[in-house]
């Protein structure tokens, strides 16, 4: 009886096989690896503006509303700076003096901590811009954020045209959001419901090829102008501020147009570095990813408290 | 497809396998992709009862697509936009050159007040100029009135 061969080693067929195999797993591999350090960060950012949301709502819940926006004169601190003990900087927040200035050119101790200094929950993983941007209104270098408050958006999706006016700098300022100028907001003064109105939103990428957040002064500044904004204030009088953005323009918008050509404009554009979109921050704490395709009177209503108009899957 | 058949014939069906999944893998595309709207590139001339505007800006705005731009308008009345704009309707609206830069303590220079743009020319809400943006080169005029 016959006993078969047995073949030592592989055939050329099987080696090729083998090859094959590993070269179309290493394919389909090698995207998903470059992609997981953008989705990392874009996890981080994510993460961070949980943090923001839900360090408003702790704010929301001691002092049963949410911080003022922007307050005048522009020397005052806005959002950004009381909600610091909800974001684990209460040793900081202890420290500063909220009736010094705030002003990046006159930081005077106690408030001259803030020079140079990064907070990490206000830093997007995936901006490439300066943390710290130190220039002639910013001498100190106090901290640009990557996240801005919405004050509202315009042409008002309802049609109203009391809620906002034109900044004499070009522009329009509105008060339909829930970050506004010199007014507080509560949870019930977002009737469109909190999950479909957006409070915080990312601004980390720059108009062209400029930096133009909403960093006058550095990041923790006021606004220019007293009272409510409605159609009769500021109508001329000198309006420049810090902090919050009326939403305008697009997400990623590639051209400045009046109100988003500077970083003390109305309007500055919301914008980031992740491929295809923003981070925003709902009232009810929650993130989405919006795409900069997404229709923009459906943006404009999200960024709208009071609208009542019918916001569609978004 | 060749080689795949030419596998599957001679009865090596790893090696068929392998091929097809390669094959799959190449051929298949992606999809999406960044898709660029088609745009248009804009320029033009501003004048008042006939005469050119020298001193002020012109701003487009899109209330539809949110989109802006605007520029200087140059000693004879002429603009062009620095980059292409998409295509669509604009509200156009002329304003006086820019203020200075906002400073603490600095008090806001006196307004200027130019007779060649009219207030209603101001806003784009009242204006009722309109551009309609094609794909390729705008040519636009936009004569003033008081």
């Amino acid at each position: 009886m016959l006993v078969p061969r047995r073949r030592v080693g592989f055939t050329l067929i099987e080696l090729l096989v083998v090859i094959a195999i590993i070269a179309v797993l290493i394919a389909l591999l090698l995207p998903a690896v470059q992609q997981a350090r953008e989705a990392a960060r874009r996890s981080t950012c994510k993460n961070s503006l949980k943090q923001i949301g839900l360090a408003l709502h702790n704010y929301e819940e001691t002092s049963r509303c949410f911080p003022i926006g922007m307050q005048s004169g522009v020397s005052r601190p806005n959002w950004r700076v009381p909600i610091f003990p909800f974001i684990d900087q209460a040793p900081l927040y202890k420290k500063l003096d909220l009736g010094q200035s705030f002003l990046g050119t006159a930081l005077a101790a106690p408030n001259a901590v803030l020079s140079k200094l990064v907070l990490p929950i206000y830093n997007c993983p995936s901006s490439l811009l300066s943390d710290t941007p130190t220039d002639a209104n910013n001498t100190a270098g106090t901290m640009a954020p990557d996240y801005v408050g919405i004050m509202g958006a315009w042409p008002d999706p309802a049609g109203r045209t009391t809620v906002g006016s034109a900044s004499n700098y070009g522009g329009m300022y509105a008060s339909n959001g829930m970050l506004v100028g010199n007014e507080v907001r509560r949870l019930r003064d977002c009737v469109d419901g909190t999950s479909s109105t957006m409070i915080v939103a990312e601004q980390s990428a720059t108009v062209g090829n400029a930096d133009i957040r909403s960093r006058y002064y550095g990041g923790f500044t006021g606004i220019s102008f007293s009272g409510p904004i409605s159609n009769t204030n500021p109508a001329g009088a000198d309006s420049w501020s810090t902090g919050s953005t009326c939403v305008q323009y697009g997400i990623n918008a590639r051209t400045t147009a009046a109100g988003s050509d500077n970083t003390y404009d109305a309007n500055t554009v919301i914008n980031s570095y992740h491929p295809g979109g923003i981070h925003g921050l709902l009232t009810d704490g929650s993130i989405r990813f919006l795409n900069e395709k997404i229709d923009f009177l459906t943006l404009r209503k999200i960024c709208v408290r009071d609208d009542r108009q019918v916001i569609g899957e978004f | 497809m060749k080689l795949t058949l030419w596998a599957l014939r001679t009865g090596s069906s790893a090696l068929g396998m392998t091929a097809l999944i390669s094959a799959v893998t190449f051929l298949s595309g992606c999809g999406g992709g960044g898709t660029t709207s088609p745009s248009g590139t804009v320029s033009g001339i501003v004048t008042f009862l006939g005469k050119p505007v020298t001193e002020g800006e012109i701003n487009f705005f899109s209330p539809k697509q949110g989109i802006g731009a605007k520029i200087s308008l140059d000693s004879a009345g002429h603009f062009e936009l620095s980059a292409p704009i998409e295509v669509g309707d604009y509200k156009v609206s002329v304003t006086p050159p820019p203020l200075p830069d906002p400073s603490v303590g600095t008090p806001l220079p006196p307004k200027r007040e130019q007779a060649n743009i009219p207030p209603k020319y101001r806003s784009d809400a009242l204006s009722g100029l309109v551009a309609s943006i094609k794909a390729g080169t705008n040519e636009l005029s936009f004569d003033l009135k008081p």
